[in-house]
């Protein structure tokens, strides 16, 4: 009893010096990225803005928009980085506009002028191939995997659970209509959540999972060889992220200078290389190549209008539904 | 006179806190499976798990897992109890660390593990896929049997052994005597007299399986289970159904109720009274029968231990992302935590301190209130007591959060709520192990001390507080040890900046990166077996005499 109370003091001092008083050259930074992600940003800031400090909140997107949402009365948080598109479509009215100078350096599909957020990095939808467990040649195509050859054989998320698996839905649905749906819903094998896809290609439990880039690339970069990434040739789709500036942020100023330097050159072209994960700007090449990604320009993209996309969301996933039966 | 006043009003408070966070919520949970889109009657939300094949099919998956696990843990079980009890093997001693290892693993760590070992990237499947051997496929119901077995086991293992322990010898001589061989006597005689103790055993085991979340999500990923589709409603990247978190919460509620029930009936049915007799002499074993008997009860130990072991190596190895290089050793993973991740350890310690402290409290002072100060609240009491026994951990976050996210009293987002979580999913065992003692004190000792003139309330701290120590402790360490390790209730309801070391397991598990998850697994371990290692070492505490 007497150590339960001694953590307690411990405990309730810590938590106490978290909440001291915000004084000036403070950021409050709410993030869904990997901690690695979040440190080499408090690295960037304390090199490029020494007079700023940054409180890192960390969790998972939907924890922290909820969060965001709740705190709205009396509002910490000053910036959100990063959730989809999708998503920060369903909060809009927490965000406030902020034109950062550096939209200019970023692809076009990213640059999201007329939203409330700006593209900060995008997923690749890809074929993840393990050789070690494929039979014959690999699928080249959206279109390969949807033939009866491959059941059991290839898998995805769930996309009533997981929003990437839901990009990849919806473009199957642009590419094929709704043909290529039921085709795709005889075929594929269901896992309950996002993480399910990759991990169970890279498990050998399947020879083809559709996953997000990033997710396959990490495999490949960690050296199990024979993990391979397919970019679709009949086209693939991109799942853009975002990052955005709170409504009635307590530190507005400071809070922007950090925007910006979130989407600076030398941070994006670090995080590539710390993430795979593919970054807005469009002068980053070099970094893209170093860690094996391929440039923009050899992937076939397929347009996807988001808001579309989010629109006729319960309409595909009935049948969908109906489809798997 | 105030022989009411400060033990009724105590009653009453009790009852209020049980009223306003088990009764309210869950009785919410209930109502809210009827409540349509619209706010209105409906039962589309039945509807909806009767016709959509994966929900029924998730139901009968839950319940043949919980059947198949608890004929294995009854199997491994009984065979073990059978052995310690009745022979002497050269390791006797450590069998009893296997309900504490049961304890200081964590489910969920040792679900990771299990993968570790034998997942498709596992060590083992490499091993022998180099060698050309293939490796039954141990996601789905190997995975998910082989685990729970070994989770499991423990309780019906205690619950047999305490059955033969005190069965009387002589029976057993009587059938040998009247000339049935000794394998024969042992079928008739032994087994029937520890039938109802494995039983009860089994059942609770049954409603532990059914309500597993952290092993069920781990390795069932192709097998739909009611306890993972309840999360995944409330957990959704894209928002869920209410309707269906709370038709799902319903049916799992329904089908624990009914396994108690039938329990409660097959016990007030059954009823072996043993004459207090000899306990058997433990037989030397010579030759290949004691290899046999030596070997299983040698090969339970090492398969329970091995996790811990497993995540201690994983904890510092070498990883690039998600691809482990086994025998390759580094610190990171454990500087990465104290660089980074420093405020997951201290919520940990903070919400299960606090859990902790609030929980044995209560349990001490209820347990008090209706052993010795029975009245006419005393049978309510009791009853609500029961409720957190028949929820699973998620379906009672699903009802906290649901309960309390508007209306007078919001909670939802708070540290209040997390640690509401966890104390009331312990609070009926609290109850148990802090009443433990208080049986056998007599009433007599109180009344001495009031009639000398020293106060009811003074007396319960002077006398009687004292006595119920041993008790109490074992309610605390019990009560921290499976706090630190709680997950099911805690992940459905945390916020940002409120991970504990479970949830953050369950996150990096997810993301495949098994080398970082494990260095909190062993940090949680650490946190767990302290506490357990001074209570049983410095303060002899019994933890499993009830």
């Amino acid at each position: 009893m007497r150590k339960a109370l001694q953590h307690l003091v411990v405990a309730t001092a810590i938590a106490l010096a978290g909440t001291a008083a915000a004084t000036a050259g403070e950021v409050n930074l709410y993030t869904s990225n990997s901690e690695d992600s979040v440190a080499m940003v408090l690295d960037k800031v304390r090199e490029e803005a020494p007079d700023i400090t940054i409180n890192v909140i960390a969790g998972s997107s939907g924890t922290l928009l909820r969060r965001i949402e709740a705190e709205k009365a009396n509002n910490v948080a000053d910036l959100f980085w990063s959730s989809g598109f999708s998503t920060l479509a369903e909060f809009s009215d927490l965000f406030e506009k902020y034109d950062s100078p550096q939209v200019d350096n970023l692809l076009p599909a990213l640059q999201a002028k007329d939203d409330l957020w700006t593209g900060t990095n995008t997923h690749v939808m890809v074929l993840m191939i393990n050789e070690d467990v494929l039979e014959g040649a690999a699928p080249e195509t959206w279109q390969d995997i949807m033939n009866e050859s491959w059941k059991g054989k290839v898998t995805m998320a769930d996309p009533a659970n997981s929003s990437s698996a839901y990009a990849q839905l919806y473009g199957i649905y642009t590419l094929y209509g709704e043909e290529g749906v039921r085709k795709l819903a005889d075929v594929v094998s269901l896992q309950g959540s996002t993480s399910g896809a990759y991990r169970s290609v890279a498990q050998g439990e399947f020879a083809v999972g559709m996953t997000m880039e990033y997710a396959a690339q990490r495999y490949v970069a960690g050296g199990q060889n024979e993990i391979r990434l397919v970019y679709p040739s009949d086209g693939t789709f991109l799942s853009p992220e975002g990052l955005t500036l709170i409504k009635n942020a307590p530190h507005p100023d400071d809070a922007r200078r950090v925007y910006d330097l979130l989407l600076s050159k030398d941070l994006q072209a670090g995080l590539v290389g710390l993430t795979f994960r593919r970054p807005s700007r469009a002068d980053l090449d070099e970094a893209l190549q170093s860690s094996g990604l391929p440039l923009m320009n050899d992937i076939r993209i397929i347009d996807i209008d988001q808001g579309k996309a989010a629109a006729e969301r319960d309409m595909l996933l009935d049948l969908w539904t109906k489809a798997r039966g | 006179m105030n022989r009411f006043l400060p033990w009724g009003l105590l009653s009453g408070v009790a009852l209020a806190f049980l009223l306003l966070f088990i009764a309210y919520p869950i009785l919410g949970v209930l109502l809210r499976s009827f409540l349509g889109e619209n706010g209105t009657f409906s039962l589309e939300g039945f509807a909806i798990f009767l016709t959509q094949g994966r929900y029924l099919e998730a139901f009968f998956n839950s319940i043949v897992l919980g059947l198949s696990v608890t004929a294995s843990c009854t199997v491994v079980g009984v065979f073990l109890a059978f052995i310690v009890a009745r022979f002497e093997i050269p390791f006797s001693n450590v069998v009893f660390l296997l309900p504490l290892s049961v304890l200081i693993i964590p489910e969920l760590i040792s679900a990771q593990s299990w993968i570790m070992v034998f997942g498709n990237n596992g060590l083992v499947t490499n091993l022998l896929h180099e060698l050309g051997l293939p490796f039954p496929r141990f996601y789905g119901w190997f995975g998910l049997i082989y685990v729970m077995t070994l989770t499991y086991y423990v309780h019906i293992f205690l619950a047999a052994l305490a059955a033969l322990r005190g069965f009387d010898h002589s029976l057993e001589e009587a059938g040998q005597s009247l000339g049935t061989a000794p394998l024969r006597t042992h079928i008739k005689v032994v087994l029937p007299t520890i039938v109802p103790a494995v039983l009860s055993a089994g059942l609770v085991v049954f409603t532990l399986v059914v309500g597993n979340f952290a092993i069920s999500i781990a390795l069932g990923q192709r097998v739909p289970l009611l306890s993972v589709l309840t999360y995944r409603s409330f957990i959704s990247e894209l928002g869920g159904n209410p309707t269906m978190q709370s038709t799902l919460a319903t049916v799992s509620i329904l089908l624990v109720v009914s396994v108690l029930s039938v329990q409660r009936w097959y016990i007030s049915r059954r009823d072996y009274q043993m004459v207090a007799g000899r306990t058997p002499l433990r037989a030397r074993l010579a030759g290949w029968k004691a290899r046999i008997a030596g070997g299983f009860a040698g090969l339970v130990i090492v398969l329970s231990l091995l996790p811990a072991f497993v995540v201690l190596v994983g904890s510092v190895t070498v990883s690039r992302g998600p691809v482990m290089y086994w025998g390759q050793f580094t610190l990171d993973n454990y500087v990465r935590i104290f660089d980074f991740n420093l405020n997951v350890v201290f919520n940990s310690l903070r919400f299960a301190s606090l859990a902790t402290l609030l929980g044995v409290s209560f349990a001490t002072l209820v347990s008090y209130l209706l052993v010795k100060k029975r009245n006419a609240l005393s049978s309510t009491l009791d009853y609500l007591l029961l409720l957190p026994l028949t929820i699973s951990g998620t379906v009672l976050g699903i009802a906290l959060a649901q309960g309390f996210n508007s209306g007078p009293l919001v909670l939802t987002g708070t540290a209040a709520i997390m640690v509401l979580a966890m104390m009331l999913r312990r609070l009926p065992f609290g109850v148990r192990n802090a009443s433990s003692n208080l049986h056998n004190i007599s009433g007599s000792l109180e009344e001495a001390s009031v009639s000398l003139g020293v106060p009811p309330v003074r007396t319960f701290f002077n006398v009687v507080l004292p006595l119920m120590a041993p008790g109490i402790a074992a309610a605390a360490i019990l009560t921290w040890v499976t706090t630190v390790a709680e997950l099911s209730a805690s992940v459905v309801i945390y916020q940002a900046g409120q991970e504990t070391l479970p949830i953050q397991i369950f996150r990096l598990i997810n993301s495949d990166l098994m080398a970082r998850a494990s260095a909190f697994g062993v940090i949680d371990m650490i946190i767990i077996l302290v506490p357990v290692f001074l209570g049983i070492r410095v303060m002899k505490v019994r933890l499993f005499s009830s």
